[in-house]
């Protein structure tokens, strides 16, 4: 395996509703703090590669106008997934790996505020036997919930924990959306939303973008003090169907995450728990200590900005082993509804 | 859905010789998810593609899609991390209105930005009106040779498609792809795991992807930049020089007759300005020196996503000698090939008979 | 199982909001007043209509001091004749579009061609904007790949640009 490194991550405020500004504005000013942070400019990055999703936008090919964040002129080595940006990581880390490009800028964007997220989510689903229902996605967490709750020793009071430690976290985030100091008995106050969710335990509509340098071998020392190493990273997904899935587990998390020995020593883990209840199911499922922290910037449930989400993961990781003197980091990264799909990556410092 | 995407991938699993858990990984194309009023189908169609358990892709790069997602699919064998992957594309556009999806409502659909373009092709080429319909006559001769073609009109003949109705001037009925429905699958497998078939390997020689800005005020649509390095780096991949002598054939995304001689000159097969001379010498018919789209192209069938996985697995067949009728006789090398968006997306892969 | 069931009909509505970008609106109160502006990229001095806020090529975002207006006409650079039986238009109409460079420009713009018959349309012609009316303040929904705030383009009846001139237009267009 060739040694691929982070050496520079950005992101954009990340805001209920971003009015002034449409992708392409979003995306830009990332990117440019991507490049300045790196060193490299444009004509030295060899391959870009981004995630977004057409039905944030509610428009076909809504990824094309990505291009002109990027400056795609002359053209470039370039790739898109229909995926969070950590999938377009991936892409750009094999790239790398193969030797094609020794270089790589990888974005991640998206606008929910444009739509109704939770009708758009529900399209999501299989549109013969489970859209049609008109289920809703904080419907299939709440679902998921009480598989947890019912098969665990899990309690709300651990759910409500989670959902406000992260608030709390998130209040030395300067890009967070949502930050409180807030207790789990504020929280168990609240009247159910969906049962047995409250509304603290779900995550808030967030508009935002992020970009991440990739850089192989020892070039990623010359142009970061203290790069991150990803010394794995895997991805696997499950059967769509709640009905054969037990929703109180991630198997497709602990495969990825044993791949890249998730459990082993981690400091800190930036897990997507879009929901209070999944950090419970994650933190299980990559096998992580107490000793670990997780989401130090307070995780989706403070900023959930859908298809840059989980690169955020990756990149807050980054940033504990570039600015905490963190050296064994864990990011994960999840995609479809009840974690259906899941992306882990260990990164480590020098 | 599940079942268009379960048939490819199982008649690609037969060909290899291989049962579903061979497979590693899943890479999986497709264009706009409005085309299927699905956001992120491959979450549920997973299933159907045998995913479970396994690490999944989804790309999406328009309509040069399934050209990325075959090119994918052989990085992560090269990669050395994976040992046998599947790469999948598909689309289904009746279960929509496509015209409106890409038209936006009521305005026409991709014919009228592309036929905009092919206008200005005529006019700095000065090629005849003639070469358009004879690259749609060739090609509806080739699909009465392919078994998976949709369009097959018996008797095609440059009369016929020179009084077919005017769609989007110059461009008529049949000079153009029709809507389709469909799926293609493609095996790699790594050197040591090469299954032992009567029917042998192709080998990839080289890939590149390239892609251009949409407001780039002075970009082409007629000879894109971006096409003309994606070619370029491929070829330098492959070791080719000179790519008309050195391919045997290729297999070109030609939604739109005259594609064929914009993207000869694009890709590098004609010098700029001459492509329609190829097309008026016959050199790109089925029994020419250099045969374009001998399985009738996407002239003949359109499933948008699947579109340039087809292309590329066109041309692998074409150098494995598997492609039946429409076999051209000693294919060495040939190139798949994919764009997309506004004419700013190019995918292209070359593969040989031989170990590179 | 009966053999009548083919379709099953599932209509998906999804309703977006997308707020016009600050560019956007000034562009919007411009056509208002029947004035096309466009921004000037500050590094190469490209021009683009309607703005962007943004210039893709040296990836900088431009803002109102960058504004400037431009020519509302041009010379017809290539164009198409739609037959609307072919491409879903619903009870629409024989049309031409074409794409009109901007005098004293490198932007053209597409859009449909109005006050000429299908059949004299040629390429050479001198157009000028035919405005959208706004409603209530607001550019009617566009729907399609035209350019926004322009509904189309009508001759101007000046003498057309010659072949050589157009193929120099079309040859600075080409070049980045």
């Amino acid at each position: 395996m060739r040694d691929v490194a982070i050496v520079a991550f950005a992101q954009s405020p990340l805001v209920r509703r971003q009015t002034d500004f449409d992708e392409p504005q979003m995306i830009m000013p990332v990117v440019r703090e991507a490049y300045e942070q790196s060193g490299l400019d444009r004509s030295q990055i060899d391959f870009v590669c981004s995630g977004s999703a057409d039905y944030l936008a509610g428009q076909p090919f809504a990824f094309i106008r990505g291009l002109d964040a990027v400056g795609a002129w002359p053209p470039l080595s370039e790739s898109h997934v229909e995926m969070d940006g950590a999938w377009a990581l991936y892409e750009a880390w094999m790239m790398l790996q193969i030797g094609h490009a020794d270089t790589a800028l990888v974005y991640g964007f998206g606008k929910a505020s444009a739509g109704n997220m939770r009708e758009v989510l529900t399209v999501e689903l299989d549109p013969y036997y489970l859209a049609p229902t008109g289920i809703d996605c904080i419907s299939t967490a709440g679902l998921q919930a009480r598989a947890l709750l019912d098969n665990s020793d899990y309690t709300e009071r651990d759910m409500a924990e989670v959902a406000a430690r992260s608030r709390r976290s998130a209040m030395s985030n300067d890009h967070a959306q949502v930050k409180k100091d807030v207790t789990a008995e504020e929280i168990l106050a609240e009247p159910y939303w969906v049962d047995p969710l409250r509304p603290s335990d779900c995550p808030p509509i967030t508009d935002g973008a992020a970009a991440v340098v990739l850089v192989a071998g020892d070039r990623a020392r010359d142009l970061c003090e203290r790069p991150a190493w990803i010394r794995g990273i895997d991805n696997r997904i499950e059967t769509h169907y709640f009905g054969t899935r037990d929703l109180s587990k991630s198997p497709s998390t602990e495969v990825a995450g044993k791949t890249v020995g998730s459990g082993d020593g981690i400091e800190v883990a930036e897990i997507s728990s879009t929901f209070s209840h999944q950090e419970l199911i994650l933190k299980d499922a990559l096998g992580l200590q107490d000793s670990t922290e997780i989401n130090p910037s307070g995780g989706p449930l403070a900023a959930n900005p859908l298809m840059a989400v989980g690169l955020i993961r990756i990149g807050e990781a980054f940033n504990q082993i570039k600015n905490n003197g963190k050296q064994r980091v864990l990011a994960h990264a999840t995609s479809g509804h009840c974690l259906q799909q899941n992306l882990v990556c260990v990164l480590e410092g020098d | 859905m599940p079942g268009l995407l379960r048939e490819a991938a199982t008649r690609a699993l037969a060909d290899a010789e291989l049962e579903w858990s061979d497979i590693d990984a899943v890479v999986f194309g497709k264009a706009p998810d409005l085309f299927e009023g699905v956001m992120r189908p491959e979450l549920f169609l997973n299933d159907a593609m045998g995913g479970a358990g396994k690490p999944m892709f989804r790309m999406h790069t328009a309509g040069s899609v399934g050209a990325h997602t075959a090119i994918f699919g052989a990085h992560l064998i090269e990669s050395g991390q994976y040992e046998c992957v599947l790469s999948i594309a598909f689309e289904k556009q009746s279960e929509t209105d496509t015209s409106r999806i890409l038209g936006g409502g009521s305005r026409g659909g991709a014919g009228v930005a592309f036929a905009s373009s092919i206008r200005q092709y005529i006019e700095k080429s000065g090629a005849p009106p003639h070469i358009g319909p004879l690259v749609a006559v060739k090609d509806r001769l080739n699909a009465l040779k392919n078994p998976h073609a949709q369009l097959k009109i018996p008797g095609i003949d440059i009369k016929m498609v020179e009084e077919s109705e005017m769609v989007v001037e110059p461009l008529r009925k049949l000079e153009c792809c029709p809507t389709s429905d469909g799926a293609g699958a493609i095996i790699f497998t790594s050197e040591k795991r090469i299954p032992k078939t009567e029917r042998p390997p192709a080998w990839l020689h080289g890939s590149s992807t390239r892609s251009e800005a949409s407001g780039h005020p002075s970009r082409s649509w007629v000879n894109p930049l971006a096409g003309q390095q994606c070619a370029a780096e491929a070829y330098a991949q492959a070791g080719i020089t000179n790519p008309l002598e050195e391919l045997d054939c290729a297999e070109i995304y030609v939604p739109f007759s005259w594609f064929e001689p914009m993207w000869l000159e694009n890709l590098g097969f004609a010098e700029e300005g001459q492509g329609w001379k190829m097309v008026d010498d016959d050199i790109t018919a089925f029994d020419g020196a250099f045969p374009v789209n001998a399985s009738g192209g996407v002239l003949s069938a359109n499933a948008i996503g699947a579109a340039g996985l087809i292309r590329c697995a066109e041309a692998a067949m074409q150098v494995r000698g598997t492609a039946g009728e429409h076999q051209v006789p000693d294919v060495r090398r040939a190139m798949g090939h994919a764009f997309g968006g506004a004419s700013q997306y190019f995918a292209i892969w070359i593969v040989g008979s031989e170990k590179p | 199982m009966s053999d009548d069931v083919k379709v099953l009909n599932s209509v998906v509505s999804l309703d977006y909001e997308r707020p016009p970008t600050r560019a956007a609106r000034r562009y919007t109160e411009a056509v208002g007043e029947k004035r096309l502006i466009a921004h000037r990229c500050p590094e190469c001095e490209r021009l683009y209509t309607p703005p962007k806020g943004y210039c893709p090529v040296c990836v900088v975002l431009t803002t109102d001091e960058h504004e400037i207006e431009v020519s509302p006409e041009g010379v017809l650079v290539s164009y198409t004749v739609t037959n609307p039986d072919k491409l879903h238009q619903q009870g629409g109409k024989t049309s031409a579009r074409g794409d009109v460079m901007l005098d004293g420009t490198r932007i053209t713009l597409m859009g449909e061609l109005d006050g000429v018959e299908a059949a004299d349309v040629h390429t050479g012609m001198r157009m000028r904007a035919v405005w959208v009316e706004l409603e209530d303040g607001r550019l009617p929904s566009s729907g399609g790949w035209g350019a926004v705030g322009i509904k189309g383009w009508e001759p101007t009846g000046e003498p057309d640009a010659s072949r050589e001139e157009v193929q120099e237009l079309l040859k600075k267009a080409g070049e980045s």
